[in-house]
């Protein structure tokens, strides 16, 4: 009968010469997943109310921004995603060479207890709106939003248009009359809408875009491109302001992913 | 351990330790044992900003033995499926460094789970009956009880002993 010194050599011996194969790109895409599926977990909730609340014709009143942005009055109803309130145009259109053109539109989905933000492109051509990303907003009832004891007030999401073109489109967990979006020491104006007590923003920026995987790995991106976020009141007096981190440029998609895989688009205004 | 430059150090440093654990507690299954290192590495980066100053490889040891048990049970409420059909001892095992192999793992797998996850503990990693309980999450007397039945298992295993050579 073996000893215990026996059984803890045999241990050993049996896996002394075992090399793993496990690289750093598997790992990272592994992390990356369960970021996203952490994330996804939060949006699921607002997923499940939207499918529950069926598919409603999409509303077509004038919905922030120019009206003359918003599509022909002669547009078939077509259907769309339960909106939460009225989406807002953007006026950003992306159009593939000699092909379809969108309007980038925002809005919330669900309902005021689950609510998601969503960033949606309406096909021109059709009305159609293909919901493109939904971020789950977990109600904070101090304000802002919150998950497990972690509370944040910004939730942005980064599309890259160009070399030197971006527009930001996010929600702010409180009621600001302003909000500027600022990077590499450059602030903008964002154009901004109240809705269930949050407010809406997104703006068109000359600015070089921040790098695709910014927020895929361990820690919080610090390079210049990160975003500043700064909320204010109707004084003028800032409410909050962030600095890069997980939430800010959330997602970073270029025109490949916008919304036809084959789409190399063009930012208009 | 002293902190590593990076995390791509740190899995330099530690994945084959990693690994060597994970195949001794799926029982020689080499490709779920790299699942489990992947996946607990993964989870290691996620975490790599508050873990990397104190000790990152506990952490990752931590969480490669949560995952095989979480694996275990979703796996147990389904049917049990393994890369490892049973075995005869065949003359082939008392010789050479696969074979030692072969026949220490299908011992292991004559052990449950979380037999095998206290002589893993106890007997490869060198852990205390506290640290083994505290990292099992289960109390010290069930880590006694454990390692009683697995090592009354272990001497009796017909391979562990042709291995050593003793009766």
């Amino acid at each position: 009968m073996p000893d215990l010194d026996d059984l803890r050599r045999a241990l050993h011996d049996a896996t002394e010469d075992l090399q793993p194969t496990v690289t750093m790109d598997r790992i990272r895409r592994r992390a990356r997943r369960r970021r996203a599926v952490r994330n996804a977990a939060v949006a699921a909730g607002v997923a499940l109310v939207v499918a529950a609340a069926g598919v409603p014709a999409l509303d077509r009143a004038p919905r922030g921004g120019d009206p003359a942005a918003n599509p022909p009055a002669t547009a078939p109803a077509c259907p769309g995603p339960p909106w939460l309130g009225t989406p807002f145009d953007t006026e950003v259109n992306i159009q593939e060479p000699g092909g379809r053109a969108y309007a980038v539109v925002v809005g919330l989905l669900g309902t005021p207890d689950h609510a998601g933000f969503t960033t949606a492109f309406r096909d021109w051509s059709t009305g159609q709106v293909l919901p493109w990303e939904l971020t789950g907003l977990p109600r904070s009832p101090s304000g802002g939003f919150t998950v497990e004891g972690k509370t944040w007030w910004f939730q942005s999401t980064q599309l890259v248009l160009g070399a030197n073109d971006v527009l930001d489109v996010g929600v702010y967990g409180g009621a600001a009359q302003r909000i500027t979006v600022a990077s590499e020491g450059h602030a903008a104006e964002a154009t901004v809408a109240q809705a269930e007590g949050w407010t809406l923003f997104w703006v068109l920026r000359a600015a070089k875009p921040l790098p695709p995987d910014a927020n895929g790995g361990p820690r919080e991106y610090r390079g210049p491109e990160r975003l500043t976020i700064t909320a204010y009141d109707a004084a003028g007096q800032p409410l909050h302001t962030v600095t890069g981190g997980f939430n800010t440029g959330n997602r970073v998609v270029g025109p490949a992913a916008i919304p036809t895989p084959t789409a190399a688009c063009l930012a208009t205004r | 351990m002293a902190e590593p430059e990076s995390f791509e150090d740190f899995v330099r440093g530690c994945s084959r330790q990693l690994f060597r654990v994970a195949c001794l507690l799926t029982g020689g299954d080499t490709h779920r044992a790299e699942d489990l290192v992947a996946d607990a590495l993964a989870r290691t980066y996620l975490a790599w900003p508050r873990v990397r100053s104190g000790d990152a490889f506990g952490y990752a040891r931590r969480t490669l033995v949560n995952l095989h048990t979480d694996w275990w049970r979703r796996l147990r409420r389904r049917e049990l499926v393994t890369s490892h059909p049973p075995e005869r001892a065949s003359a082939a095992d008392h010789g050479g460094d696969l074979a030692t192999r072969d026949s220490i793992m299908r011992s292991l797998r004559t052990l449950t789970h979380r037999e095998r996850a206290v002589v893993v503990l106890r007997y490869f990693l060198d852990r205390t009956e506290r640290d083994t309980a505290a990292e099992l999450g289960v109390s010290v007397g069930t880590v006694k009880s454990t390692n009683a039945r697995a090592l009354k298992k272990l001497r009796v295993s017909p391979e562990l002993t042709a291995r050593t050579g003793r009766v």
